[in-house]
């Protein structure tokens, strides 16, 4: 990859700014923080850094964390390209964990099948249930946003049945399924750090060529730049857009049998974690550049794992949301089309 | 009896009835906002704030519910109107940080809220904003159909190049209707927390957001569409709860909270089905940029 001095030059730019814009918010945030429950700044800030970066245990759980949301911001990143908005990740997430759950739990085959079993299935489940919005909209134009919405929370309630009702352990104090057999669980790369870690790594390499170096990622550009002018070119742009839809929700599916098969073991409540809805930020901040996906991912799960620290101290978790709202529009601006204008 | 029950089912009207027009008054003029699920929380914190702080009003807490999430609008306004960035993805960031601060400050600068009083009169024990947001939607209406203004809007959102040539302000109409749409967001919003629930909790808007923003676009752009629509997913939501609290469970409770959700999938791929994207306005969602 050769890059010239001066597109270094912007690129470094638009890191420093980044960097600033998040340096700033999340110093105004937490000193407003500090301010309103009283607490003294100093110990705001050393909670918050030590439980995100202040030891290497910490360290390695927000790497824990990157993961589902790297695998899932990679994955939106497909259907974003296209100019297809599938904003139901956490529904697709949570369909993966449901299928991984099923499979590792009810299904008596040897344990690295299993494991095989459970990747292959989830993508091609979440990758469906991503489909059908797809298809929606290619065949019938009908608004993918509100469906993939819509999907989400239908995931989210088949979980909580399952977990509640039939797939129960009857044991534990929240619901819960039972854990899955020992052999299905992935290996830890050093506790909590599972190989999740290392498909997410492979997934960033594998969706930059996907969408830098293949013709599908440049149909995807195509179409999303002018729809009409890809067609008329000889893009089918219904089936790239289903396409797209179904290899976006695979990885989202991919990320929750992550959850499972490394972090979890089980199927519970929350064990999504709203990754799906991080991620989309994630994507949007990276500017559907897989290369930049990873820092994205990791930034998110540094705010979260940040601010679960501060509920020690009494704050609420909604911290780290809202530090991500404020770095996520801070970071659009340079793309304003133009100076202010009207009133 | 019956007829109780009916009218605690329709008394859930205003808060997906005002969302959903809020929605509809910036759709209307082009601008896409689907931070409404977060403006409603907003509203519904901005609301049980100003009751706790501001004197032990409904009416007065409401008024603010309105008033606070109003700079979402503002927000939007500016980064999208006028600088040109990509609504929806400005819309997710205003969801994250709406919904977030919600959160936020309902935990750090909120004591526990318990709204004592109710809504007087009734009129067939519904409230009087029940009455209001029958009369709002009215009123747009009339503006929208029967006045200049109204025709203002509908040309900012078909045709804004066509509209800024005959001297229209493309800007300052986008702007005042996504302003007052978020406004009515929060309004619904604080409905919700300060008359239906009588205080906050998390995650209290519990989809309803999202719901209001797909019956707009399956109401087809119409005022008449987005209102029908808006009382039929009142029903179902009612008949939803009202299955579960009254422990009559056809389905398990999990189906049973998931029934609009379906009924949005069904009706928008319904309308689809019969007439692809008929009546969207033609201009939502693209810049308007000035020669």
């Amino acid at each position: 990859m050769m890059i010239s001095i001066s597109e270094l030059k912007t690129s470094v730019k638009a890191a420093l700014y980044n960097v600033g814009i998040l340096v700033f918010t999340l110093s105004v945030a937490l000193f407003i923080s500090s301010l309103l429950v009283g607490i003294d700044v100093r110990e705001v800030f050393g909670f918050f850094f030590s439980a995100s970066v202040g030891s290497w245990d910490s360290l390695l759980r927000v790497l824990m964390r990157t993961t589902p949301i790297l695998i899932s911001t990679l994955g939106l990143m497909v259907a974003f390209r296209s100019g297809v908005w599938n904003v139901g990740g956490e529904g697709q997430i949570v369909l993966g964990v449901i299928v991984a759950t099923g499979i590792c739990l009810f299904l008596d085959f040897p344990p690295p099948l299993l494991v095989l079993l459970s990747f292959l299935a989830s993508f091609l489940a979440s990758g469906a249930y991503g489909g059908v919005a797809g298809f929606l909209k290619a065949r019938w134009g009908v608004n993918e946003i509100a469906i993939t919405m819509m999907q989400t929370f239908i995931a989210l309630a088949l979980l909580q049945y399952l977990i509640d009702g039939p797939w129960n352990w009857g044991a534990g104090l929240y619901p819960r399924t039972e854990k899955i057999p020992l052999g299905t669980r992935l290996p830890f790369i050093a506790y909590p750090l599972n190989s999740m870690f290392l498909i997410g790594v492979v997934c960033i390499f594998l969706i930059h060529f996907l969408l830098t170096k293949t013709v599908f990622g440049y149909e995807l550009r195509a179409m999303r730049s002018n729809r009409v002018a890809a067609f008329s070119h000889g893009i089918d742009t219904a089936r790239l857009t289903i396409l797209s839809m179904v290899i976006s929700g695979g990885l989202c599916g991919v990320a929750g049998t992550g959850l499972v098969l490394g972090e979890y073991f089980r199927a519970q409540a929350g064990v999504s974690g709203n990754y799906g809805f991080y991620a989309l930020a994630a994507a949007l901040m990276a500017d559907n550049t897989a290369s930049l996906a990873p820092f994205a991912a990791f930034l998110i799960a540094f705010l979260y794992q940040g601010a679960l620290g501060l509920t020690a101290l009494g704050l609420p978790h909604r911290l780290g949301e809202v530090v991500i709202g404020v770095v996520f529009i801070a970071i659009l601006l340079p793309r304003a089309v133009t100076g202010l204008r009207g009133i | 009896m019956v007829f109780d029950a009916l009218s605690s089912i329709v008394s859930f009207f205003p808060v997906i009835g005002l969302a959903a027009l809020g929605g509809f008054l910036g759709q209307k003029s082009g601008v896409w906002n689907i931070a409404i699920e977060g403006i409603m929380a907003f509203g519904a914190f901005s609301g049980v704030f100003a009751y706790h702080y501001f004197g032990n009003s409904i009416w007065i807490s409401m008024l603010f519910g309105f008033l606070f999430p109003l700079i979402f609008g503002v927000l939007l306004s500016v980064l999208c109107v006028s600088h040109g960035l990509d609504q929806i993805i400005v819309g997710f960031g205003l969801w994250f940080l709406s919904e977030g601060l919600a959160g936020f400050l309902y935990l750090t600068v909120l004591p526990s809220v318990k709204v004592a009083e109710t809504l007087e009169p009734k009129l067939l024990s519904l409230d009087p904003v029940f009455y209001l947001t029958i009369a709002s939607f009215a009123v747009v209406y009339v503006i929208l159909q029967y006045s200049k203004h109204g025709l203002t809007i509908k040309a900012v959102g078909e045709n804004p190049k066509a509209a800024d040539s005959v001297g229209i302000n493309v800007y300052q109409t986008r702007w005042i209707c996504t302003t007052l749409g978020a406004g009515f967001m929060g309004l619904a919003g604080s409905y919700l927390s300060l008359v239906i629930l009588q205080g906050f909790t998390y995650d209290l808007i519990a989809s309803y957001g999202w719901v209001a923003f797909a019956l707009i676009l399956f109401g087809r752009w119409t005022l008449p569409g987005t209102f029908f629509n808006a009382l039929f997913f009142t029903l179902l939501i009612g008949i939803q709860t009202r299955l579960q609290v009254a422990g009559i469970l056809v389905l398990p409770s999990e189906f049973i909270v998931v029934i609009p959700h379906f009924g949005v999938i069904v009706a928008l791929s319904l309308a689809g089905i019969l007439g692809k994207k008929a009546g969207m306005p033609a201009s939502l969602g693209d810049y308007y940029a000035k020669e």
